[in-house]
């Protein structure tokens, strides 16, 4: 055992509480690169073309442990509501072309929901359940460059940023009458009216951020510290196994694709 | 309210990516993929999905050409190639976009750079190039239409996957680069149009 | 602690102001120092060169010396200056670089390279001063705007900066926040830091500051001890082009009668899907026909609920609008209002100013635009691109298509944060004028001094409802503002 990593142990048996760290409050701890594994996985299980009754049981399957992370994390209403909607898409899927006519054309959003309803679910465990520094700490452990890690933070800031201010653009265009049925019809100047001040309120606030973070050291000479601690346990060990376990039972039943 | 100070908004051309260039390459990276994602709302529906490689060059188009004017460096196409297919591998496009997109990505940023990241001929191919990347979430269905349409058939049934297969013959798949081509010259004079009309005028590009 | 020798800076793309012609500045361990100046005076300019984003990241001719702990600031780029100066901006919204509380509280001093264990007993000790312990695995976009530069501070101080650089940061801030920040300012000088403050909004740094410096041009004209400005009145701190040196007394509405010629708001209540309380619960609310209303509360009290309700942009908030005993329901004010938003480049959509207002009058003729335009002192700007031009000239082109529009109900959200006295006057003269012309003019604001120079009636609001409302006495003629 090296000198390193005994220290590592007596600093983390003395260390200070930090129960917002998750690992130290009642949140499920699993290192983030076990998540994006399982991510990718169930990306493989639910997206495959495969229609076999092996891979509608592994889809389910794999969308149960997406309701048990959920649950993990307390989330018990969102465990709950993305299963049913998941039933409802199987049960659709199976019964919809006994429906007469078009109806049986409902089966196809049985097959989306199917389909989506646990990749989207896992995505969203997986950035909810994620704080920036431990996936920053993940994703610099994986030796990713900082010209990956830095944007890859900016698109997670930047998400929202954009849902919030379109929502402030949305607002104008509708006080001034600016949409379909007011003042302009051509797609092309819609398009125009919502991309143009979005993007323009995006390259400022990017400028800003940009001042921010200098001044807050990033991109600096120094040594990054981490204060979230990366490492496989037996939970990582347990998901890994969990979500192969679909993945092996589609190969087995001809994966394609 | 405030009078905000904008840093200046050319870009150097060459040289390392710096904080700065990065932080750009993440703001556009971000709003080409909720563009994408707007677009591809439609594509989520399986007819329309036949013209997805066409509405996401168009879509893309406005802020690709802001984009190639706040940073020139090479890398900055290859990263949000790369972010692009990580964000489509989470949010409900097959895992092949992962590789396809960082791949396609690189081709382009080299385009680009041969271009000095501002001729327009280099533009074009360039931008042809990556949104080529669009081959990654229809890639689980050309490798195997026929268990796709068997997937589908239960809920689509058999007439409907009698058409669609009629329609997605192996031809189908030589539509998508002519898509991706003239999607990709109307988002990109579209794109441009607009850096003239407002980008330039306002000083930010 | 800051060594500043005769500087002259030249910004390279000329746009930016004044820059820095001869600027000295020695301050030293544990002194507060308030930067002030009207905009464009080169406080700004000042901040930068003290956190190295001078000339490092604005490029521009630097001559002069000028050190911090040492260091010389040409030769330290902004990111390894970080382990001593810590820099607050003016927007919270673009300040913050990660997702939740507890990354973004760490993130300068893991940036530095600092120890682990410091940071976490750092970050734990700043969420609880700051009263965000709750709040830590929250997403930042879900915190108030006090609350989100409450966060800016804590990510600075938990990296134990030496040196502490804030640029306008009272701004977008509530009475109770700029407490807060006095408070935290009082800490760092306590604790013996460096504070430089460039600051429009003085008053809440009376008793703190040492010193106050007065920059005109580029050049630091005046300096002030803490005596000389704890003295000082309204009507001096004017003379320099100051915004008022002391706390105004809270503006007490009187209880008088809105009088004859009234507006009435009735059933505007809205409450969020999952919240148990209503975010406004406003039954019935009267406010006189002619006159600038102002509309105040603490942060969460309402007032933005309350403004997409009156505007009509919220579907789902009831309540009727009566003017001149015309009842508009939610339609009817979406048709008739204009709200001008605290961030007006939201609401600017078109490639000239000309344009701009066109599209607010599509049937209008040249010569009636071109009279709204010389109103408002846009001729000069008319085919330039919105966005191309200056805050305040945004906000007037804002007003122009107010202006234009068949509107006769016009709200303005938080018109005059971060503005100096001028400008915050200027805004002040254009509500009179649009109240002249017979519009309702309604203003929600946390800035007193506007309230006081313009306002006629007063509505505060506190946790969604009205406490108390009723007409100001203006003394007209205090002329600091006019």
């Amino acid at each position: 055992m090296s000198l390193a990593s005994v220290s590592a142990l007596s600093t983390t048996a003395v260390s200070t509480p930090a129960p917002w760290l998750n690992g130290r409050s009642g949140r499920a701890w699993l290192d983030p690169r076990t998540k994006a594994f399982a991510l990718i996985a169930i990306n493989v299980v639910t997206l495959s073309t495969n229609g076999s009754a092996t891979a509608w049981t592994a889809r389910s399957f794999a969308m149960g442990i997406v309701a048990v992370l959920w649950l993990s994390v307390g989330r018990v209403r969102t465990a709950l509501t993305t299963s049913l909607a998941f039933a409802v898409g199987l049960v659709l899927v199976q019964y919809a072309r006994l429906l007469p006519g078009q109806l049986a054309l409902i089966g196809g959003i049985g097959t989306l929901v199917v389909q989506f309803i646990p990749l989207v679910a896992m995505a969203s465990y997986l950035v909810y359940s994620t704080q920036v520094s431990e996936a920053v700490a993940a994703m610099e452990r994986m030796r990713l460059p900082r010209a990956v890690v830095i944007p890859f933070t900016v698109v997670l800031r930047f998400l929202p940023t954009i849902a919030q201010e379109h929502r402030s653009i949305s607002d104008a265009m509708r006080m001034r009458g600016i949409g379909f049925g007011g003042r302009v019809r051509s797609p092309l100047a819609m398009l125009e009216y919502r991309v143009v001040p979005l993007l323009v309120s995006l390259v400022r606030i990017g400028d800003e951020l940009t001042v921010s973070a200098l001044t807050r050291g990033l991109g600096g000479s120094r040594t990054r510290t981490h204060v979230s601690r990366t490492g496989f346990g037996w939970r990582d060990a347990l998901l890994a196994v969990a979500v192969l376990i679909p993945v092996v039972a589609l190969l087995g039943g001809g994966w394609r694709a | 309210m405030s009078a905000t100070h904008q840093p200046p908004a050319t870009a150097t051309t060459g040289g390392r990516l710096t904080v700065k260039d990065l932080i750009t390459v993440g703001v556009f990276s971000a709003f080409y993929i909720v563009a994408f994602y707007v677009a591809g709302m439609l594509g989520i529906i399986p007819i329309f999905m036949v013209l997805l490689a066409l509405m996401c060059p168009i879509v893309g188009g406005i802020p690709f050409m802001l984009y190639l004017t706040r940073v020139k460096k090479f890398g900055m196409v290859t990263i949000t190639g790369l972010l692009v297919g990580l964000v489509m591998t989470g949010g409900g496009h097959s895992w092949q976009s992962l590789i396809i997109a960082p791949l396609v990505a690189f081709l382009a940023d080299l385009i680009f750079r041969a271009g000095n990241y501002s001729s327009w001929k280099h533009t074009l191919a360039g931008y042809f190039v990556f949104s080529l990347w669009i081959f990654g979430p229809y890639l689980p269905m050309m490798l195997n239409l026929d268990a796709y349409l068997a997937a589908i058939e239960p809920a689509y049934g058999t007439e409907y996957v009698t058409t669609v297969k009629s329609l997605m013959q192996s031809w189908f798949w030589f539509t998508i680069p002519v898509q991706v081509a003239v999607g990709t010259l109307i988002g990109a004079y579209l794109g441009r149009g607009v850096l003239r009309k407002h980008f330039e005028r306002a000083g930010i590009a | 602690m800051i060594e500043v020798r005769n500087v002259h800076f030249r910004y390279q793309h000329g746009e930016e102001g004044a820059g820095l012609s001869g600027v000295d500045l020695h301050a030293a361990a544990g002194e507060v120092i308030v930067v002030t100046g009207s905009s464009g005076c080169g406080k700004t300019t000042l901040t930068r060169l003290v956190n190295g984003l001078i000339p490092h990241f604005f490029e521009g001719d630097l001559s002069g010396e000028a050190s911090v702990a040492g260091r010389v600031v040409a030769d330290t780029p902004p990111a390894e200056a970080a382990d001593v100066v810590g820099s607050v901006f003016q927007n919270p919204r673009s300040q913050f670089f990660t997702v939740d509380v507890g990354s973004e509280l760490a993130f300068a001093a893991e940036n530095l390279g600092q120890d682990r264990d410091e940071i976490l007993a750092r970050v734990t000790e700043s969420a609880q001063q700051l009263g965000l312990d709750a709040f830590m695995d929250r997403s930042i976009f879900q915190l108030s705007g006090g609350q989100k530069q409450k966060v800016a501070c804590g990510s600075v101080w938990v990296s134990r900066p030496r040196v502490l650089v804030l640029d306008e940061p009272s701004s977008n801030l509530d009475a109770a926040t700029i407490a807060d920040l006095r408070g935290l300012i009082a800490g760092w000088k306590g604790a013996g830091c460096t504070v430089v403050v460039a600051e429009h909004r003085l008053h809440y740094l009376q008793g703190l500051a040492d010193r106050w410096l007065l920059m005109e041009n580029g050049q630091v004209t005046r300096e002030f001890s803490a005596a000389d400005m704890s003295a000082m009145d309204a009507a001096t701190a004017a003379s320099f082009g100051l915004r008022s040196p002391h706390p105004l007394p809270p503006p007490q509405p009187l209880a008088a009668p809105a009088g004859e010629d009234v507006v009435e708001l009735t059933g505007f209540v809205k409450t969020y899907p999952g919240a148990k309380a209503p975010a406004l619960d406003i039954a019935s609310l009267t406010l006189p026909r002619h006159g600038t209303v102002a509309i105040t509360g603490p942060n969460g009290a309402g007032k933005s609920t309350l403004t997409r309700a009156l505007v009509g942009l919220d579907k789902k908030a009831p309540g009727i609008l009566a003017i001149d005993g015309a009842r508009r329901d939610r339609k009817a004010r979406l048709a008739t209002s204009f709200l001008v938003m605290q961030d007006v480049n939201h609401q600017l959509f078109t490639e000239s100013v000309t344009e701009e207002i066109r599209l607010s009058a599509p049937d209008a003729d040249d010569a009636h635009l071109a009279t709204i335009l010389a109103g408002l002192d846009l001729t000069a700007v008319a085919e330039r691109h919105p966005m191309s031009l200056s805050g305040g000239q945004k906000q007037r082109v804002a007003i122009a298509a107010a202006v234009a529009s068949d509107a006769d109900v016009v709200i303005f959200d938080e018109p005059t944060s971060g503005l100096d006295l001028a400008h915050m006057a200027e805004v002040a003269a254009r509500l009179e004028e649009l109240v002249a012309a017979g519009r309702l003019v309604i203003v929600v604001t946390h800035d007193d001094e506007l309230v006081e120079a313009c306002a006629d009636y007063l509505v505060r609001l506190e946790g969604g409802r009205v406490v108390s409302a009723g007409p100001l006495l203006r003394e007209g003629a205090s002329g600091e503002a006019a």
